[in-house]
């Protein structure tokens, strides 16, 4: 006797729950990187912003923005409402160089995000 | 092979010689003259220049690089934000896309980052722009 078995149902389920899940865990990558982002920028912040500007590094968050249909958007930067956001260390001026703290952390980050994001749908079938 | 073109004052030198203009003189932070104690009169118009390695991301198992990567940050200054603007322009036509030849190797072509808008500045109009390379 042949005894012939098949996994189709279990990808059946799989699939199934994908539709569910993925949402969730997109907005799960999405956040974390951001917060990612917020703790290296806020990283580079403390070693160029100097005395004068201590309190600029703690005023780096990040947020959700926008959870819509097709697109889920997060933010990481100086909050303006916290003590020293709104100084301009990152463009600087004519007699302050740009501090870069938030390009230099885009450098790390974006790859890593850009892999996380490419590492969603295979965990979303185990 | 080790990673190329180290040397900073290679690359000012290179962007500006490609940002070269009769009218737009191009200085790093604290060598405009007349500011910070240099000699000479503050040109009207100016552009200044920050160039910085960056991460590159390294897929090697071991810690050699064979590529540099590179940002710059430039900041047209004037009197005016319309002066402010043409130089904004003059530099973004300048560098877009250009290629850039350092210490014997070639860039590939810079990427544009990010523009802010013309702003005053402390008596003054300036903007910043921001590109990228590597090599």
């Amino acid at each position: 006797m042949v005894r012939v078995t098949h996994g189709i149902g279990d990808l059946a389920g799989d699939m199934a729950g994908v539709t569910r899940k993925a949402r969730p865990a997109m907005v799960k990558v999405t956040m974390a990187n951001a917060r990612s982002g917020a703790r290296v920028a806020a990283g580079f912040a403390k070693e160029s912003a100097g005395r004068h500007g201590r309190h600029y590094p703690k005023s780096i968050t990040a947020e959700l923005l926008s959870v819509a249909f097709g697109s889920i958007v997060a933010a990481y930067g100086p909050d303006a409402s916290k003590k020293q956001g709104g100084m301009s260390f990152e463009g600087g001026s004519r007699n302050q160089p740009a501090h870069n703290d938030l390009a230099k952390s885009q450098d790390i980050v974006g790859p890593a995000f850009a892999a996380d994001v490419h590492d969603i749908p295979g965990r979303l079938f185990w | 092979m080790t990673a190329p073109a180290l040397d900073t004052r290679d690359h000012v030198a290179a962007l500006t010689a490609a940002l070269a203009h009769p009218e737009l003189p191009v200085f790093e932070y604290g060598e405009v003259p007349g500011l910070n104690g240099n000699p000479g009169s503050t040109p009207d118009q100016y552009v200044l220049l920050q160039v910085e390695r960056r991460t590159v991301p390294n897929v090697r198992m071991v810690g050699l690089a064979s590529r540099t990567g590179w940002r710059i940050t430039v900041r047209p200054v004037a009197p005016d934000a319309t002066r402010c603007r043409w130089a904004l322009n003059h530099v973004s036509t300048r560098l877009e896309g250009c290629t850039l030849s350092v210490g014997g190797f070639d860039s590939i072509p810079l990427q544009h980052e990010t523009t802010d808008s013309v702003t005053p500045d402390e008596g003054l109009f300036s903007a910043v722009a921001r590109w990228t390379y590597s090599l």
